[in-house]
């Protein structure tokens, strides 16, 4: 995968087949035993943003899976399980951040990364 | 932003007086926890930074936020924080435990550097450039070794004085 990702219109969502390299434009269904990058892009809804605590939860749940996961936030990428990365994006409320997933298993982590990075907040903990 | 933006320079704890429990037991470390947490707010309100009266509210909160989840990130380390009404912008102490501590963290090293946040209820967004420019800064291991070896708070504030914002 090279380069910034571009948001994929109205649909905000994309797979692209491996070794394409061409930007994600389509929801093409692909067999699931092909790797693939699965592309959304996803509004931060959190009230207080990217914070500590739901980058720490998103890198648990990304090793969970034996794909590929990265994170953009503008031109700044994050690999999505490294805490210390996800940190770094500094994503604010109201952004909006691009999660890439890409491997055989990618299919299955797309979801619930994504539901992870749109909860909407309300959590009972200070950031 | 940069890490002296926000850390109080008298609020630098160049070897903090916590020491490592001889076992590392669930409630020893959570001891050590607190012990490392009420010293840098203690550091926070003797640099004039919070009043005494919500010196324990804010220990409570950062132990409350702890126990969520662990802020040691690892490569030895912690950046417990809190929001607390107490402050009105946001503030940091530093502090450095020579021999190391437990803090539970993620790779289940010691944690030799403590950098304690203090946020206002309303600022998330210091609150994210704060926690960026600290990982940011130690996430370079000269740095983290140069502020360890730094003898007395003033070495330290040079040493954050001297990184930039692109670090």
């Amino acid at each position: 995968m090279t380069g910034w990702p571009s948001a994929n219109g109205p649909t905000r969502e994309g797979t692209t087949p491996a070794g394409t390299g061409a930007p994600a434009d389509t929801d093409t269904p692909v067999e699931a035993t092909r790797a693939v990058t699965h592309r959304r892009t996803i509004r931060i809804v959190n009230p207080l943003g990217l914070h500590f605590r739901i980058a720490d939860r998103f890198a648990r749940a990304a090793k969970q899976f034996a794909c590929v996961v990265t994170v953009f936030n503008g031109p700044t990428r994050a690999d999505g399980k490294n805490l210390m990365d996800l940190i770094m994006l500094v994503a604010m409320p109201g952004a909006e951040v691009v999660l890439e997933v890409d491997g055989p298993d990618a299919p299955d982590a797309v979801e619930p990364l994504t539901e992870i990075l749109a909860s909407p907040g309300g959590e009972n903990y200070a950031i | 932003m940069r890490m002296c933006n926000f850390i109080a320079r008298e609020a630098i704890v160049p070897a903090l007086s916590v020491t490592a429990p001889p076992d590392r037991t669930a409630a020893g470390v959570l001891a050590v926890k607190e012990a490392v947490i009420r010293e840098m707010v203690g550091a926070l309100h003797t640099a004039g930074h919070l009043q005494a009266a919500d010196t324990d509210g804010v220990v409570q909160a950062v132990l409350r936020r702890e126990a969520v989840g662990t802020t040691g990130i690892g490569r030895h380390i912690a950046i417990p924080h809190s929001r607390h009404a107490a402050v009105h912008n946001l503030i940091g102490a530093l502090g450095i435990a020579p021999a190391g501590l437990p803090f539970d963290s993620l790779d289940g090293l010691d944690v030799h550097v403590f950098v304690l946040l203090v946020s206002p209820q309303d600022r998330p967004g210091d609150h994210l450039r704060a926690l960026e420019a600290v990982v940011r800064a130690m996430r370079n291991d000269e740095f983290v070794a140069k502020l360890r070896a730094c003898p007395t708070a003033d070495r330290i504030w040079e040493l954050l004085d001297s990184v930039g914002p692109g670090w």
